[in-house]
């Protein structure tokens, strides 16, 4: 297996369970907030599903630099330049700084989950555009994001409310 | 690029990287309710190392290859702020990281009751934690766009 192709499947991997583990906490925030408050199991599940985000978010760095230096080393140094990869860094700067405001309860659910949520699937979806020539600018790739959240923000909010009021009455 | 230059210049972005990662480590670990200093402790330790790591490997590439091949190809093209602007500051402001690390391992395994107990000693931590979280993103965004400009 050539390099490329172990880093590959490494930063796949990275992506998949930050993916993963950002839909699941909605899920399990969902759920858990139903009846109004997180219990010790719920709480449980969350903590460890923030893990699983986190490794994903380390294997993503990692390969994601084996990625430039590889670029560097190889003479494609062009490739360092493209503005998706730039918007991609942002993103992944968002979803870094997110998770010390959520840690810091300086940022309500409203808005934390959905730049968690939002920025790992708008990491997922830029990065096949990444190969080639830029086909977007980094303030095109960065106006649609925003407006990703924004429209997120409202849509995972809407999902919360009906599932709170799903709640039957005892 | 001869294979020691290229062994150096993986190190050092990859030590510095997993030095990035274990400073946000700590500084996650800082704003937990129940602070697990032992944790904390061996974070430290583990970034200090590879920010020394970083720095001896960086500095080796820096002196003996960068000047000589990297630098006067940035400095001919079209990108020549990539060396005098970026490099010019990332090889100052980089200084600061391995110093205020140890200080930063020096206080967490000195005063771990006062981190515990002490509301003010905690944010003062955290900020410095913080600030070198944001020196050291920084650092690895500088090295993209200087390799970027060598071309």
């Amino acid at each position: 297996m050539d390099i490329y192709s172990g880093l590959l499947i490494v930063h796949l991997i990275g992506a998949v369970l930050g993916v993963g583990g950002a839909t699941f906490i909605e899920i399990f925030l969902n759920k858990a907030l139903r009846d109004g408050t997180v219990d010790p199991t719920e709480s449980s599940f969350l903590k460890t599903t923030y893990k699983v985000v986190r490794v994903g978010l380390v294997l993503s760095l990692l390969s994601g630099f084996g990625f430039l230096l590889m670029y560097k080393l190889t003479g494609q140094t062009f490739k360092l330049y493209n503005p998706i990869l730039w918007a991609k860094m942002t993103i992944i700067i968002i979803i870094a700084v997110n998770a010390v405001m959520l840690e810091m309860r300086k940022i309500n659910l409203f808005w934390g989950s959905a730049f968690s949520f939002i920025s790992w699937y708008t990491v997922l979806i830029v990065s096949p555009f990444l190969s080639g020539a830029p086909q977007f600018s980094y303030l095109e790739v960065m106006f649609g994001y925003i407006v990703a959240v924004l429209v997120g923000a409202v849509i995972l909010d809407l999902i919360r409310k009906k599932m709170h009021n799903k709640i039957p009455n005892v | 690029m001869s294979n020691v230059f290229a062994t150096l210049l993986i190190a050092h972005v990859i030590l510095g990287l997993i030095s990035v990662i274990l400073l946000y480590a700590l500084l996650l670990g800082l704003l937990k309710k129940e602070i697990n200093i032992d944790t904390l402790k061996r974070l430290s330790l583990f970034n200090f190392l590879a920010l020394v790591a970083s720095w001896v490997s960086g500095g080796y590439y820096y002196v003996l290859y960068y000047g000589a091949n990297v630098k006067p190809v940035i400095m001919k093209g079209a990108y020549t702020w990539a060396h005098a602007v970026i490099m010019e500051a990332k090889e100052h402001v980089f200084l600061m990281l391995p110093f205020a690390s140890l200080a930063l391992l020096v206080v967490l395994y000195l005063c771990p009751e006062d981190i515990k107990n002490n509301e003010n000693v905690k944010h003062a931590l955290v900020g410095l934690v913080a600030v070198l979280v944001i020196v050291s993103t920084l650092m690895a965004i500088s090295g993209v766009l200087i390799s970027g400009g060598a071309r």
